[in-house]
C-alpha cells in the first residue's frame, strides 16, 4: 500500500494511474487510488457487465477516485460525484512496477489482446497463415493503420461524438 | 444460406447476413457468396473484440452465469489475436478495403463509440471491404469489423450502420464465435495449445487450423437463429446505449426485406418475427430515442453510392 505515483499509459489510450494504494484482486497490490482518463471518452456504468446507458461519460483528462476493485472491475467516482464500473484492463501495464503490470494482465487477458491490437502489429501466426494460403496482408494493414491514425488524434473521435451527440457526446 | 441471424457469423468474425443466403457455398471465407446482395452476412462476428474473457466476451465481465462462458484456457490473447488477424486477411485478401480512408475511419469511428459504450474495453479495428456489394458484415476475435461496401450503400443513417455494427459485437460479447470453433472437431487444437510445451511453430500451425476453422464455421455456415436473435438484442441495447436510435438498425433489416434483397427474409419465416419482436423490445423498454445522424452519414458515404450507382433509396430512411 505505497503511496507511489507510478504513471502508466498504454498506448491505445485508457487511464493514467497517478497514485496510490488499493488491493486488486488475488491480493496484489496496485499503485493506484486515483486514475486519469486516458483516452477519448470512457463510460462510467452502474453494473459491471450492463449495457445500460453509462450513469455519467467522462473524457480524456478526467480524474477518477478508486473506490474499490472486484472481479476485474474498478469502481470509481467521476467528478461530479457519481459513482459506477469501468474495466480493470483501462490501466495500462506500460510503466508499472513488474508485480502490478502482472496484476494488469492476470486482471483480464484481453487487455494484452486489446494493446497488442492497438500497437497494430501483424502476428506472426497471422502473418504465416497469409503467407501459406497465399493471401495478402495490405488490407489488415489498412484497417490496423486507420486505428493507429484515431488513437494518436483522439481529438477526432471526441469531435465526432460531440457533433454527432453520441457516446461522450451525449451529455 | 444463413439467416439474417446467421449470416452474421464470420466467427472470430461474423456476419450480419441480411441477404442471407448468400453465405451459403462457399467455404471460401466470404460469408457473401455469390447469391443476390443479402445483409447475409452484414451484422456478422466482430468476434473478440475485447471483452471480458479472455476471448473477448464483453457481455461476460460483469459476472453472467459461468456455465455459459467459452473456457478455452488454452488460447492466449495473442492466438485470440492471430485468428482475428487471419480471418481478416481472409476477407480483406479477397475484397480489399476502401481506399477511401475518410470512409475507413468513420466506420472505425462508429464502431468505437459502440465500444465505448460497451461493458467492456473493446478497441475495434474496422474496415470497409471495397469489392463486395453484397451486404454483409463479418467481425473476428480482436475486434476485427468488417463492413462491405454493398452494404453501406444500402443505409440511410448512421444509426444503421450503428445496429449493425452493434450486432456483430454481440456476437463478441456472446461469444458466438468462439463456441463455433470448440467444437469438437477442434478440441485436439485446443488442447494442444493449452500445453507449454510445443513449439512456436506448432502453436503457429495450430492458430492457423483455427484460423481456417473459423472462416469455415462462423463465416461459411452463419450463427444459429438463436445467436442471431441475442445478438439483435445486443444490437438495439447497445445502440441505444451509445445514444443512437435503436429503430435505425430495425429499419434497416426491413428495407433489405422490402428490396427483396435480404433472400433470407423470403427462406427464413424467423425474419419478420425478429423485427417484430426488436420492435417490440424497442417500445417496451422506451428505448426508441437517440441520434440517427444522417446527414452527416450520406456526406460520407454518398460518393461512393453515387460512383456505383447502387441503390440504397427504397424503404423507410430514418431521419
Amino acid at each position: 500500500m505505497t503511496m507511489s505515483h507510478d504513471r502508466s499509459r498504454r498506448r491505445g489510450g485508457r487511464i493514467l494511474v497517478i497514485s496510490a494504494g488499493f488491493v486488486l484482486g488475488a491480493g496484489l497490490a496496485v499503485a493506484a487510488k486515483e486514475v486519469v482518463v486516458d483516452r477519448p471518452s470512457l463510460a462510467i456504468r452502474a453494473e459491471r457487465s450492463g449495457m445500460d446507458p453509462p450513469v455519467t461519460t467522462v473524457t480524456q483528462g478526467t480524474k477518477l477516485e478508486v473506490l474499490s476493485e472486484q472481479g476485474g472491475f474498478l469502481q470509481v467516482r467521476a467528478p461530479d460525484g457519481k459513482v459506477g464500473w469501468v474495466k480493470a484492463t483501462a490501466l495500462t501495464a506500460r510503466n508499472l512496477s513488474a508485480g502490478n503490470a502482472e496484476l494488469v494482465r492476470n486482471a483480464d487477458s484481453s487487455g494484452l489482446n486489446t494493446t497488442l491490437a492497438a500497437r497494430g502489429n501483424l502476428e506472426e501466426a497471422a502473418q504465416a497463415y497469409a503467407r501459406n494460403s497465399g493471401q495478402s496482408t495490405a488490407g489488415v494493414q489498412k484497417m490496423l493503420a486507420t486505428r493507429k491514425r484515431l488513437q494518436d488524434h483522439p481529438e477526432r473521435l471526441h469531435e465526432f461524438q460531440q457533433t454527432g451527440k453520441v457516446g461522450a457526446g451525449r451529455q | 444460406m444463413t439467416s439474417i441471424a446467421a449470416a452474421l457469423t464470420l466467427a472470430g468474425m461474423a456476419a450480419l447476413n441480411m441477404g442471407g443466403c448468400a453465405t451459403s457455398g462457399g467455404g471460401d471465407g466470404s460469408g457473401s457468396g455469390g447469391g443476390a446482395p443479402g445483409l447475409g452476412n452484414v451484422l456478422g462476428t466482430v468476434g473478440q473484440v475485447a471483452g471480458g474473457s479472455r476471448f473477448g466476451g464483453l457481455g461476460r465481465a460483469g459476472g453472467e452465469a459461468a456455465g455459459d462462458v467459452v473456457t478455452a484456457a488454452s488460447l492466449t490473447p495473442r492466438d485470440e489475436l492471430a485468428i482475428g488477424q487471419s480471418v481478416a486477411v481472409r476477407l480483406t485478401s479477397r475484397d480489399g478495403v476502401s481506399p477511401d480512408e475518410r470512409l475507413n475511419e468513420y466506420v472505425l469511428m462508429v464502431a468505437q463509440t459502440l465500444a465505448d459504450s460497451s461493458p467492456g474495453d473493446l478497441q475495434p479495428v474496422a474496415g470497409v471491404l471495397n469489392n463486395d456489394q453484397t451486404v454483409n458484415a463479418y467481425s473476428g476475435p480482436a475486434g476485427y469489423i468488417m463492413i462491405t461496401h454493398g452494404a453501406l450503400l444500402r443505409m440511410e443513417d448512421e444509426s444503421e450502420l450503428a445496429g449493425v455494427l452493434a450486432h456483430e459485437m454481440g456476437h463478441v460479447l456472446r461469444q458466438h464465435g468462439l463456441k463455433a470453433i470448440q467444437s469438437s472437431a477442434n478440441t485436439g487444437a485446443f488442447a494442444k495449445l493449452g500445453s507449454a510445451a510445443i513449439s512456436q511453430q506448432t502453436r503457429i500451425n495450430l492458430v492457423g487450423d483455427l484460423s481456417t476453422s473459423f472462416i469455415k464455421e462462423v463465416v461459411d455456415k452463419g450463427y444459429s437463429r438463436d445467436q442471431e436473435n441475442e445478438a439483435d438484442e445486443v444490437a438495439v441495447r447497445l445502440a441505444a446505449a451509445a445514444g443512437y436510435d435503436p429503430n435505425g438498425y430495425v429499419r434497416y433489416l426491413q428495407r433489405l426485406q422490402g428490396q427483396g434483397q435480404a433472400n433470407l427474409f423470403s427462406t427464413h419465416p424467423g425474419a419478420a418475427d425478429r423485427v417484430r419482436n426488436l420492435s417490440s423490445l424497442i417500445q417496451r423498454e422506451g428505448l426508441g430515442h437517440g441520434q440517427v445522424n444522417r446527414e452527416r452519414f450520406q456526406a460520407t458515404v454518398l460518393v461512393g453510392r453515387q460512383a456505383t450507382g447502387a441503390s440504397g433509396q427504397a424503404g423507410a430512411g430514418g431521419q
